[in-house]
């Protein structure tokens, strides 16, 4: 289950950037409720998206179940410079999954 | 009785019925007042402010269980201004809380975008707060041509 990311490989410095990622997960808490195409194993929700550049915190969201199933999260971000991007998604019983992304700059 | 007394008579007798309306009518429904309940919470009982939080919605949805959105904030997004959170709700709902998104000045523009599950036709509200301590409330309707399950409990 690799979670999807569609960021530009590179962009200029000052550039605001969309930042768009998917993860397959059912946002469901009970077991047999998945729907056709997400995980049946998901027992809880994702509690936690959190993206990091270079370290540092950019952007988080917390989620609900009121959220669809395999949730959509897009937001925005100005480019420092050249890094690296990190995004996780955890469920509350600790269960996570992460991406990693490289930015360059022109 | 004359005619301007006539008059006055009148409309004490509108502002009567008036009131009595109101205190006939519920204010809020339950649900929104579940709402109203999280958002104080939320903000420490600080006063709403209109206008600065847009939400973006189809007008209509044919699912109930994938409704896109988008919650955009007029803010500049510089260091000294800027937006912190955006909170979303859906009062109808069996879950009303939807999401919250905690931004930064390093996003460079307040907006952000997923998918919720709306159970029926409602008013969707977001409440956004920005780094001097205000906050600005938003509201978007939107109809749900096929209500029903949507998969949350």
């Amino acid at each position: 289950m690799t979670p999807r990311i569609d960021i530009p490989e590179t962009a200029k410095v000052g550039e605001i950037i969309e930042i768009k990622t998917l993860i397959r997960h059912s946002m469901l808490s009970e077991p047999g409720s998945s729907e056709a195409g997400t995980d049946a194993q998901d027992l809880t929700p994702l509690k936690w998206f959190v993206a990091k550049f270079n370290n540092e915190e950019i952007f988080r969201t917390e989620l609900t179940a009121s959220l669809s199933a395999n949730p959509y999260i897009s937001f925005f971000f100005k480019v420092p410079g050249p890094g690296d991007f990190l995004f996780l998604w955890a469920e509350e019983s600790g269960r996570a999954w992460t991406r990693k992304h490289k930015l360059a700059t022109q | 009785m004359n005619r301007r007394e006539f008059g006055k008579l009148w409309l004490l007798s509108l502002v009567g019925i008036a009131a009595a309306w109101r205190s006939w009518t519920p204010v809020a429904r339950a649900s929104e007042l579940d709402v109203e309940k999280h958002i104080a919470a939320l903000t420490n009982n600080r006063k709403l402010e209109q206008g600065r939080v847009a939400i973006e919605l189809p007008q209509i949805s044919r699912s109930a269980k994938s409704v896109p959105f988008t919650v955009r904030v007029d803010s500049p997004m510089t260091s000294s201004d800027y937006v912190k959170s955006i909170h979303l709700f859906a009062a109808e709902n069996d879950l009303p809380k939807v999401a919250s998104f905690f931004l930064s000045p390093k996003g460079g523009k307040a907006e952000v975008s997923s998918r919720m599950r709306l159970k029926k036709s409602q008013a969707v509200i977001a409440v956004a707060e920005m780094n001097d301590g205000t906050w600005f409330i938003g509201r978007r309707t939107i109809e749900i041509a096929r209500p029903g399950f949507t998969g949350t409990r």
